[in-house]
């Protein structure tokens, strides 16, 4: 059925790349029959029981296939795909199960905080962890916290941050930092190995000092509090993290003070991209279903598929689904070519550092250069010099215009299922039903619709004509 | 407002509200015969398992909208209830004190286009009805289904009491309305209790008034969804201002409550006309339906939207309200075929 939605030949991309992202879908794929989806239903219906559940074994599974390391630069171990490469994978999982795949795609976005900062010592040292922990099959998550509880979309926008109402903060004491407050709606929260979390230094002043920092699960004084029960994306806990006096050294803090409000925009420039491509895969999953069905269903001394009207509706979903891919990939390669690369190129810091052999650089010494205050602040120099020639807002603009069109149409596609299928269209049995629920927080999370479609107005509408 | 809706939505509001997060965990949620004890006994006429049949139908939308503000499936089990009680009293055939299923569905398309009704499950030589209905709600509850068969001739409404030749299935999880609980019917040469013919065209009346009912209870729950998110946009403060004051959002909620109200008019409308027995009015109740539907869905995604993370998470309620409308919304049957339904009636001249 996986083969029914191969890109058609108007999205053919350079030969090599064609290939390359074609192993990468395949493989993804291969995954997706294979380990989710004979479990998406049955984990669907446990996780509104406990949804503290956790899908471990699939995630496992995940490993054999190198999902957990395909953004990983291959210098640290991985696989080395950006943002296309993980948008393409993120389709194809989510076309079986949302929740599954939104757990690697948080992961994914943990993973670009780290390395929008170019913070060579945590690269190394988180990075290449899990890569080294997925060729033993063992799968470490990370998580990126930022939203708070009274502030959402404000922490998402240097234009809103130095208005919100931050709760959560850090302050700096001898050897590192103290963090206090919480996180709320945390994707991967309650499971992560590595979180990724962003607070201000100064309440006054939240854009100057907003920082993010690495916390490791297990330090003193954070713990994970309530695990969300969700209407949809259920394999995905959305978990508060509670910060309580919660001791950070300096060589946890990513890069310089202050550069999480940039570092955000940054990420979010990926990760839309990538909601948009779990949107299409939602969107995706939801066709097969009212396809099978209209195939199967008697209707008269046919086939329900032989009606026009049906006919209809089945070519505007699928109208839809390649219009939405068309928006991620069109994205993720801008982000790939006019971020990703450029940043993570050669360097002269980056470029020094390849030339280090992996063995140094994980010696005790190694580590200890690469997370010495000296070296971070030169990397944080070198990702703003870079940052600030790479043109974030248009890219940041782009993928907020993947993820609105893409989830708006995932939420419209999977309505369009549901009214194939009729009134079975609301039973579980017929698994319609968790692709509308899974499309609606498409519309929200990484920045809801109504924030992206500002940044589509900043970075593509506001210059138009000037 | 009139007393008895006035009581119905007191009663809802302290009895069947605070229990409403409960009974949307299926299958945690208690058997069906508490949610029977919730409508029971408490002297709310109209309600009590749908003994309402005579209730004048713009009462029966008042309480029904009223009521889906605090459970719309509760309030819907009500509109099975007494839709079905409608199409009894008025075929005539003899009313039953505990509620009564009405058995549409099977597993292939109820109208195949044409204005043609097709159905397998069929009346036997010696009056036994034979088939197998899909997600009859209210059958695990049910003491009588009112099957809708094939006879040598036509079509008929056989009314069948629960027992030899009956098997309902297991209840099955549905989206939203799980206070309803519906399962697989399958009928072996089950004895009928009564049966009346029914032409053709006049399946257009029971479609009707389930539509009617239901899109009833899609409006309340919309409603009720549109002032939480309402309340909540005043509250939540980001860029600085309640985001009640943000444009799209106050332009959101405004759309959603003007096309609600206009929806509301037009149900009671159709509901006068109704009550007067003119059979026009049943495909009138049809198209209300269709519009209504896509409010109370549009409402109800828009106002998740508003409320963010925190409306997409079921400890604050507002997600089941989507879901019930989205499932209201293809109940009994979803709008692409009501409008199909309607079409082929008028175009071939069927429309009674």
């Amino acid at each position: 059925m996986a083969r029914l939605l191969e890109p058609s030949p108007a999205l053919q991309r350079p030969a090599g790349e064609d290939r390359r992202l074609a192993r990468v879908r395949a493989r993804a794929a291969e995954f997706r029959r294979s380990y989710v989806d004979p479990v998406a239903a049955d984990l669907d219906r446990r996780l509104l029981l406990e949804p503290d559940h956790h899908p471990d074994e699939v995630v496992r599974r995940g490993c054999e296939f190198g999902l957990l390391s395909l953004p990983i630069p291959a210098f640290f171990g991985g696989r080395g795909g950006l943002a296309l490469e993980s948008a393409v994978a993120l389709e194809e999982i989510c076309a079986g199960c949302a929740g599954i795949g939104t757990i690697f795609g948080a992961h994914y976005l943990g993973i670009t905080a780290l390395l929008a900062s170019l913070d060579v010592g945590l690269l190394e040292r988180v990075l290449g962890e899990i890569a080294r922990a997925e060729r033993k099959g063992e799968p470490l998550l990370c998580a990126a916290a930022i939203t708070e509880p009274t502030a959402g979309t404000d922490v998402q926008d240097p234009e809103l941050l130095p208005v919100a109402q931050l709760s959560a903060y850090a302050r700096k004491v001898e050897g590192g930092y103290v963090l206090d407050g919480r996180k709320v709606f945390v994707a991967n929260g309650g499971v992560a190995r590595y979180a990724m979390v962003a607070l201000a230094l100064d309440p006054s002043r939240p854009l100057e000092t907003m920082t993010t920092f690495v916390v490791e699960r297990g330090t003193r004084g954070f713990s994970v509090g309530r695990v969300e029960r969700k209407m949809g994306q259920r394999a995905c806990h959305a978990a508060e993290l509670v910060f309580d006096g919660c001791f950070v050294p300096d060589d946890r803090r990513v890069g310089a003070e202050g550069g999480a409000a940039r570092g955000v925009e940054v990420v979010l420039a990926s990760s839309r991209a990538a909601a948009a491509a779990a949107a299409t895969g939602i969107a995706r999953g939801a066709y097969e279903i009212a396809l099978a069905h209209a195939r199967r269903r008697t209707c008269g001394t046919g086939l329900l598929c032989d009606r026009p009207w049906v006919q209809q509706a089945l070519a505007d979903m699928r109208a839809s689904i390649e219009l939405s891919r068309l928006a991620y990939l069109e994205a993720a390669a801008a982000f790939d070519e006019r971020i990703g690369r450029p940043l993570l190129g050669n360097a002269k810091l980056l470029g020094g550092v390849m030339r280090v052999s992996a063995p140094v650089r994980r010696s005790k010494a190694g580590a200890r250069l690469l997370s010495s205050e000296r070296v971070k602040k030169a990397a944080a120099r070198e990702a703003l010099r870079r940052l600030s020639r790479l043109p974030v807002a248009a890219c940041l603009a782009t993928s907020s215009l993947a993820k609105v069109s893409a989830s708006d149409l995932a939420v419209k596609v999977c309505l369009q299922a549901a009214e194939i299928l009729g009134s079975a269209g609301a039973e579980e049995r017929e698994r319609v039903e968790k692709c509308l629920r899974d499309a609606k927080l498409a519309q929200i999370h990484e920045g809801t619709n109504q924030l992206a479609r500002w940044a589509v107005y900043k970075g593509l509408v506001r210059g138009d004509g000037t | 407002m009139n007393e008895r809706v006035a009581a119905v939505e007191r009663f809802f509001k302290t009895e069947v509200g605070p229990r409403a997060a409960r009974l949307d965990e299926f299958p945690a949620a208690p058997p069906p015969v508490a949610v029977g004890d919730l409508l029971a006994g408490l002297g709310i006429p109209g309600i009590r398992d749908g003994a309402s049949g005579d209730l004048p139908p713009p009462e029966v939308v008042e309480m029904l909208w009223a009521a889906s503000g605090h459970c719309a499936g509760v309030a819907a089990h009500a509109a099975y209830a007494i839709a079905a009680r409608m199409v009894v009293s008025r075929l005539g055939l003899p009313l039953e004190a505990a509620p009564i299923a009405l058995a549409l569905h099977e597993d292939r398309e109820l109208f195949p286009g044409e204005a043609r009704i097709d159905v397998a499950a069929h009346v036997e030589e010696d009056g036994r009805v034979t088939g197998a209905k899909r997600a009859v709600p209210l059958a695990p509850c049910a003491g009588a289904i009112l099957v809708l068969a094939r006879r040598e001739v036509g079509l008929c409404l056989a009314m069948v009491k629960l027992g030899a030749g009956v098997a309902v299935g297991p209840p099955i999880g549905h989206l939203g309305l799980r206070a309803v609980q519906a399962a697989d019917v399958t009928l072996q040469s089950a004895p009928i209790a009564a049966c009346a013919a029914i032409p053709e065209r006049n399946l257009l009346h029971p479609l009707g008034v389930l539509a009617l009912l239901t899109a009833a209870c899609a409006g309340g729950t919309a409603a009720a969804a549109l002032e939480a998110a309402s309340r909540y946009a005043e509250e939540r403060v980001q860029g600085g201002r309640s985001i009640a004051r943000h444009e799209p959002v106050a332009l959101m909620l405004e759309r959603n409550r003007s096309a609600l109200r206009s929806a509301r008019a037009a149900m009671l409308e159709v509901a006068q006309r109704l009550s007067t027995g003119d059979p026009r009015s049943w495909s009138a109740c049809i198209r209300t339906k269709i519009s209504t539907s896509q409010v109370a869905i549009d409402a109800t995604f828009d106002a998740v939207q508003v409320m963010g993370g925190y409306g997409y998470m079921r400890d604050h309620g507002l997600e089941k309200r989507l879901r019930d409308a989205v499932t209201l919304g293809l109940v009994p049957l979803d709008r692409q075929r009501l409008a199909l339904v309607c079409a082929d009636a008028d175009r071939l001249g069927l429309a009674p």
